[in-house]
């Protein structure tokens, strides 16, 4: 804790201290026995004007972290609406396949904008398309475009902030929000769609997210229950039990899986499977942002509203107790918000196991321990990360449909994670 | 306090049953070793029993031929019989039979092999890590083993996959006594390459240790997760570039059969004796060490007072077991459940103290994975013996989960 030790500078706001000590202080002198602590330091005192701007310090430092946070992620969103060149982009009238620059990108956002304002308000006509396409054939990919990164960035933010809930929870890395097992549910949704629809089933999006979610969430209360069921006498929440049927769990859905859809499927059916639980086309349709809003606001909401209850986390029970907070409560509603935040990343983005695993260490390390702090760090980090990841991955021409990005998420933070382990910025200890 | 002329009585009185006791039990066998005995004996009934059985039961019941009304008791005891004397045959050394019971019995002990040397390897992490949630796979040896075989079907296989006729859906010993050379040589390619994939992915990971300075076990175990992760999403990329091109090709074909597939090659001696040595030295060294093992548990000071390097114990014990692992692996395929699932058993059976865990744990897995073969084997045929894996996943799984939900809550026995 920053402090002065003389009071000499500034009022002493002296609750504890009579005037002669305030005398003393303002002369150099020691203080008398009295005042100081039981070992012989010597209390220190912080003045309400030094107090506030240590508060005001802390709180400057995060907003300037936050800030070149953002001032990255806005550069890099709009690099990410330039029409990429992977498969799966729907441009008609494109004359080149490749990337498009960020001035042609500029100008398609103009007339994009023009073009609303005029309809909207009728002040002015909109510009006739001919014009539009013959310069700039990338126009029709950008709303599309917009909408890929939107859903990137809101899965980034849940699968971030799942990640962290997780880990202050555990205090164990390995115990990643997969463990419940709520990602082979989704899984398994996703394989009962194609074994049951074949080559119909990219078409069928409503139903898509009915079974990826009706099982996701069936297994994480399958999970809860045997979980409150096997603790018996004990803790209503033993976690080990969860974790431990979840990790079962998962082996088994993992398995079955594998099984149906290398072995039963026939080969198309099994490249339309891999092509939707990898995510290789983001869908961007209205089911899948209100799905996708629900799911976030349902999940992110608590966590936020308790976001300085969740400091009391690092306690144990009796200071927590002290407190009047519930760590069962706390721990009970991480861990379920998180299972709801990773069942949502990956129905709409796929299994990213990396990110939430090693973007809450750099946001420890960067933004401070603090929960709120915490939560920024990690939606901000989360957002580039992820987002540079979805630009490479579009940019890459693969065959098929492309590269899943999980693959690429893995290779591009490995080395971001060794130099996370090399520097030893864990941070919860 | 002084003690008194009847304390000291009765602490003699005391003593003597307490001696008596310990005379009479001395006798028998620590209930703890009882059963593992019992389960060895359990070992080789279901190596006879599997000897015997007639295979491929649920088929034949559907087409029977020479029975006109399907299934019938009279072809299950005639396929009895006719196993019986071929395995007397051969006991007694005439086996000129059609079906070889020398290389099944070579069969089912390297089967037993793997799943003890599996199990061992679970309890030993389980144990060094001090955590319940880790298995052999945790290090990311299973990956590696994958990407070996991925890398030896895109370069080692032809076109037409002509040169792997023994492999895969349509596996034949015919194809194998046609070219025993260059099946010898396409066969132990594949399980040099595997091995040289794990290998390598446990040298990446220890890599990432030395650059980071430290091997806390938490983050090895990390370490290779997120390296086991990676792996494996290139061997998804690797197969969805061939199923993509070609989806009825060999190389596809191939790749999707050999990700999860197990036990899909024919053993001769020669893998008896590559699995077995390095289970022997890798069980004989462990139990050597097993006493300081249970030590790890102890804070940092302790063990340091108590004599034990845990440095260098812990090397040699991972470095040996993920040795083991990858072996196995290599020859066998991954066969994912077991080092995981295994050692919590034989905890609650005979407790955590690893001079009765760790034989218990291998003997354990030998019956468990043998039984899974067995079963599979005598039900289904020979035509999903190498889904033997996934058999042993989704069986002991929901077994797990039936008794687990269905008996008492309560402690989960130690997680040492």
């Amino acid at each position: 804790m920053a402090s002065s030790s003389n009071g000499k500078k500034g009022l002493a706001v002296g609750l504890q201290y009579s005037a002669a000590d305030i005398a003393r202080l303002r002369n150099g002198q020691e203080l008398p026995a009295q005042a100081r602590h039981g070992n012989g330091a010597v209390r220190h005192l912080l003045t309400l004007k030094q107090t506030n701007a240590l508060y005001r310090a802390e709180s400057d430092a995060t907003a300037k972290r936050v800030a070149v946070c953002v001032v990255v992620l806005l550069v890099l969103v709009f690099f990410s609406l330039c029409p990429m060149g992977a498969a799966g982009e729907y441009y008609p009238y494109a004359s080149r396949y490749a990337f498009y620059t960020p001035w042609e990108v500029a100008q398609c956002l103009y007339m994009h904008a023009y073009n609303a304002i005029a309809e909207s308000t009728h002040l002015f006509e909109p510009h006739s398309k001919t014009w539009l396409l013959a310069n700039v054939p990338g126009y029709w990919a950008i709303p599309h475009r917009a909408g890929v990164v939107g859903i990137t960035l809101v899965c980034a933010v849940l699968l971030a902030t799942a990640g962290m809930l997780y880990q202050n929870v555990f205090k164990n890395p390995i115990a990643g929000p997969g463990m419940l097992g709520v990602g082979s549910g989704v899984s398994l949704g996703m394989m009962l769609l194609v074994y049951l629809n074949g080559a119909a089933a990219p078409a069928m999006i409503t139903q898509r997210y009915l079974y990826c979610y009706g099982f996701g969430a069936a297994i994480l209360i399958f999970v809860i229950i045997a979980g409150r069921k096997l603790s018996g006498k004990g803790k209503p929440f033993d976690i080990v039990t969860m974790l431990l049927i979840g990790s079962i769990l998962s082996q088994l859905l993992g398995f079955i899986v594998s099984y149906v859809t290398l072995f039963v499927m026939s080969e198309e059916d099994y490249l339309t499977f891999y092509n939707l639980s990898q995510m290789l086309t983001v869908d961007t349709s209205l089911v899948s942002w209100m799905s996708l809003g629900f799911a976030a606001t349902i999940s992110l909401l608590p966590i936020y509203l308790l976001r300085y209850k969740m400091n009391g986390l690092a306690l144990d029970d009796v200071e927590a107790r002290l407190m009047g907070l519930s760590l069962t409560k706390l721990r009970g509603i991480s861990l379920v918000c998180g299972a709801i935040m990773i069942l949502a990343a990956q129905v709409h983005t796929g299994m990213v196991g990396l990110v939430s695993l090693l973007v809450p260490f750099l946001s420890r390390s960067t933004f401070g321990c603090e929960f709120s702090k915490q939560f920024t760090g990690n939606v901000c980090l989360g957002t580039i990360l992820l987002l540079i990841c979805r630009d490479i991955t579009d940019m890459i021409p693969f065959v098929g449909e492309g590269i899943a990005i999980s693959s690429v998420v893995s290779v591009v933070l490995m080395p971001l994670f060794v130099l996370v382990m090399a520097k030893s910025l864990r941070g919860w200890e | 306090m002084a003690m008194s002329n009847e304390n000291i009585q009765l602490l003699d009185e005391e003593d003597e049953n307490l001696f008596a006791q310990a005379r009479d039990a001395g006798h028998k066998l620590d209930p703890r070793a009882q059963k593992i005995f019992v389960l060895v004996v359990v070992l080789l009934a279901v190596y006879f029993v599997g000897l015997i059985i007639p295979k491929d039961m649920l088929n034949s019941a559907l087409h029977n031929a020479g029975y006109a009304s399907g299934y019938s008791f009279a072809w299950f005891l005639q396929d009895l019989q006719e196993n019986v004397n071929g395995l007397v045959a051969v006991l007694t050394g005439n086996d000129n039979g059609p079906k070889s019971y020398a290389s099944l019995m070579i069969r089912y002990v390297v089967i037993a092999l793997s799943g003890a040397g599996l199990a061992v390897c679970g309890a030993v992490y389980q144990g060094t890590f001090k955590n319940a949630l880790v298995s052999p796979s945790t290090l990311g040896v299973m990956s590696g083993a994958t990407l070996g075989m991925m890398v030896w079907v895109v370069f080692f296989v032809n076109d037409d996959g002509s040169n792997v006729a023994w492999l895969g859906s349509n596996a034949s010993n015919a194809a194998a006594a046609q070219d025993p050379f260059g099946y010898l040589m396409s066969s132990y390619s594949l399980a040099i390459l595997s091995f040289v994939g794990c290998l390598l992915i446990v040298s990446l990971v220890l890599l990432v240790m030395r650059l980071a300075g430290g091997m806390s076990g938490i983050m090895m175990i990390i370490t290779g997760q997120v390296i086991g992760g990676i792996t494996g999403a290139i061997s998804n990329t690797i197969r969805y570039y061939y199923v993509a091109g070609n989806p009825y090709g060999p190389k596809a074909q191939l790749l999707t059969d050999l990700a999860i597939a197990s036990f899909y090659r024919q053993f001769t001696w020669i893998d008896l004796i590559a699995l077995g040595v390095p289970l022997i030295a890798t069980f004989a060294v462990v139990m050597h060490f097993r006493q300081r093992m249970m030590a790890l548990s102890l804070s940092a000071e302790e063990t340091r007072a108590l004599g034990v390097d845990t440095k260098r114990m812990r090397i040699i014990v991972v470095g040996l077991c993920t040795l083991l692992t990858a072996i196995i692996v290599s020859f066998c395929g991954t066969v994912g459940f077991v080092g995981f699932l295994v050692p919590h058993l034989a905890r609650r059976l005979v407790g955590p103290n690893f001079t009765y865990l760790l034989p218990m744990a291998t003997v354990m897995g030998a019956v468990f994975v043998l039984t899974a073969y067995i079963l599979m084997s005598a039900t289904l045929g020979p035509d999903y013996e190498t889904m033997v894996g996934m058999f042993i996943s989704i069986g002991g799984a929901t077994v797990f989960l039936v008794t687990a939900l269905s008996g008492k809550g309560g402690s989960r026995g130690q997680f040492q």
